[in-house]
């Protein structure tokens, strides 16, 4: 299916496993003017962060664009908070002038969490929080830790342990162990992923979680 | 180059203002969004005579009159008014229909198209003539030809005789006719008094390889553009409607210069994998010739094609969507740095 709007706001993540994300907790807020998208569904490409820059062409290039009221970009920290939040920033600034009319240009929110005036009023929002390294993961790793056994948890963590992975960066060792929690946690389809997760266990990550309530604070308000 | 474009109260515009036009201008939108309007309005307002106004509605299936050359005959006296009426916004004739273009040198060309309802008494003949429309051709806010136009007791349209058009050179394809053989006969003659034939040949070959030869025949004492397929001689539309639309539309590029192509529902006819050899002749015989293309499309796959094109010269590519909002119809814009990206994913542009 081509992309195109069909609410008045977007939500732009890295990946799918953000947008499922999104999507459970605009549902959990009863949020409804929001869409969710990724590169990987505008462009046909995989790509996250990488594909900012075209990404936002392409979002200007759809038709209705003119419609669109607000944009939320949603980027992983990974190990570099400033460098992830810099390269949304500017993919923003090199973004093309929707020629309109009215003519648009996607303007550049001067710090994280902070709507610029629209429309489309703009937004970066990093994951899991301001100037932290980490992902989306890191976030449902503390989510989880309160549904989901002990002992899983434990688990979880000798395995990173045992296997080295302690050494990895806080990313891709929140990665390895909510994968991991959600293998030991879904007998039913250990390789579930994080895409499928709100659909099928909603229950081993609950997105009413206070873990989470920054971010649903700041979608209320945008 | 046309530079931008202004219509008022033509078809289903009230008012549209469009600038930063491209070499390469795709159109899109919804049936009834007014994609073929803003193509009828270039040609309008490039050819400006008032036999456009019949030969406009003609080409979109209107009945009630019969076009020979330059002559309008129509049914009656009501058909006249009924086809005049038609190129108004809203079918009121009580607006005045203005398109107004301006150039890449600043050149500033307007048609403007107004009903008068004035009764002039003709002494002579002692009859009261009423002169409906007034026809004004305009060159950088100068009225440079002024027309009554009116329509006889044969019901035949009459005006005084215009041989100037308002410029520049167009040529106008639409979605639903065959495109005219005697066009083609006359650019490809023209092309062949000079030796330079095979220059269409060799694009027609990109598109069938299996054409070794091209030349006009009048075995019936009618006259068309022959290929030769295998050592046999068959007319192009013969061998294939879409061979002989492409033909057409490389024919028309290649002969004008510093003009305007347009292209009503491009991809009509032609084989989505002929799409990106259409758009790389197109393109390049427009840059070779200083072309500006207008070409409407409702296939993605179409615009997909020329998704390459853009992501190497964007500057050369816009697109223009038209949209019904509310009662009006409006248009948005899209310049070839967005439109690339986008065809090159997933997006709906259209």
């Amino acid at each position: 299916m081509p992309f195109e709007f069909n609410q008045r706001n977007l939500i732009l993540c890295e990946g799918s496993h953000d947008r499922a994300f999104f999507r459970a907790l605009l549902s959990h807020l009863g949020l409804t003017k929001f869409q969710t998208t990724s590169p990987d569904e505008v462009l046909g490409a995989r790509g996250g962060n990488t594909q900012w820059g075209r990404t936002l062409a392409a979002i200007i290039g759809t038709r209705k664009f003119e419609t669109l009221d607000g944009l939320i970009i949603v980027v992983d920290n990974d190990d570099n908070p400033k460098q992830a939040v810099l390269s949304a920033q500017r993919a923003i600034i090199t973004s093309p002038v929707f020629a309109g009319p009215p003519k648009r240009k996607i303007r550049r929110p001067q710090r994280t969490m902070f709507s610029t005036k629209g429309p489309p009023k703009v937004a970066i929002v990093p994951m899991p929080a301001v100037g932290q390294p980490g992902a989306l993961e890191s976030l449902c790793i503390q989510a989880a830790q309160t549904v989901v056994p002990a002992t899983v948890i434990g688990c979880a963590d000798q395995f990173i342990r045992c296997n080295g992975i302690d050494q990895w960066t806080t990313s891709k060792q929140a990665k390895v162990k909510m994968r991991a929690i959600i293998a030991a946690s879904h007998k039913r389809n250990p390789e579930m992923t994080l895409s499928k997760l709100w659909e099928q266990r909603p229950d081993l990550v609950p997105v009413a979680d206070p873990v989470f309530a920054d971010i649903a604070a700041f979608l209320r308000a945008f | 180059m046309i530079s931008s474009l202004e219509i008022q109260n033509f078809r289903a515009f009230s008012k549209l203002r469009v600038s930063d036009l491209c070499r390469i201008n795709i159109v899109t939108g919804s049936n009834a969004a007014g994609k073929t309007s803003l193509l009828e309005a270039l040609l309008l307002g490039s050819r400006a005579v008032p036999i456009m106004v019949p030969y406009l509605n003609s080409m979109r299936g209107i009945p009630g009159v019969t076009i020979i050359g330059n002559h309008a005959a129509f049914q009656n006296q009501d058909s006249f008014y009924a086809h005049w009426r038609g190129i108004f916004y809203d079918l009121d004739l009580t607006r005045k229909l203005s398109i107004r273009t301006i150039d890449s040198e600043k050149v500033t060309r307007e048609l403007k198209i107004s009903y008068s309802g004035e009764i002039q008494q003709n002494k002579l003949f002692v009859v009261n003539l009423e002169i409906p429309f007034v026809f004004e051709q305009m060159k950088n806010g100068k009225v440079t030809v002024r027309l009554n136009v009116t329509v006889n007791q044969s019901n035949v349209q009459a005006h005084e005789v215009v041989s100037t058009i308002l410029g520049p050179v167009l040529a106008f394809f639409p979605a639903n006719s065959t495109y005219p053989e005697t066009d083609n006969v006359s650019w490809f003659s023209a092309l062949s008094a000079f030796n330079k034939e095979h220059g269409i040949l060799e694009f027609v070959q990109k598109y069938f390889p299996e054409i070794k030869g091209l030349s006009v025949l009048a075995p019936a004492q009618i006259q068309s553009i022959w290929g030769d397929v295998g050592g046999r001689k068959l007319p192009m539309g013969l061998i294939s409607s879409g061979l002989h639309k492409f033909m057409t539309l490389v024919l028309a590029s290649f002969v004008i210069q510093n003009g305007v192509i347009v292209i009503d529902e491009i991809e009509n006819g032609i084989h989505y994998e002929k799409y990106p050899i259409l758009w790389n002749v197109l393109y390049e015989l427009c840059k070779l010739n200083n072309n500006q293309l207008f070409a409407s499309t409702h296939s993605l796959e179409c615009l997909r094609a020329i998704g390459p094109l853009i992501e190497r010269d964007n500057k050369d590519f816009c697109l223009l969507r038209t949209r019904i909002e509310g009662e009006e119809v409006k248009l948005r814009q899209v310049g070839g740095d967005a439109l690339g990206p986008a065809l090159s994913g997933q997006s709906e542009v259209r």
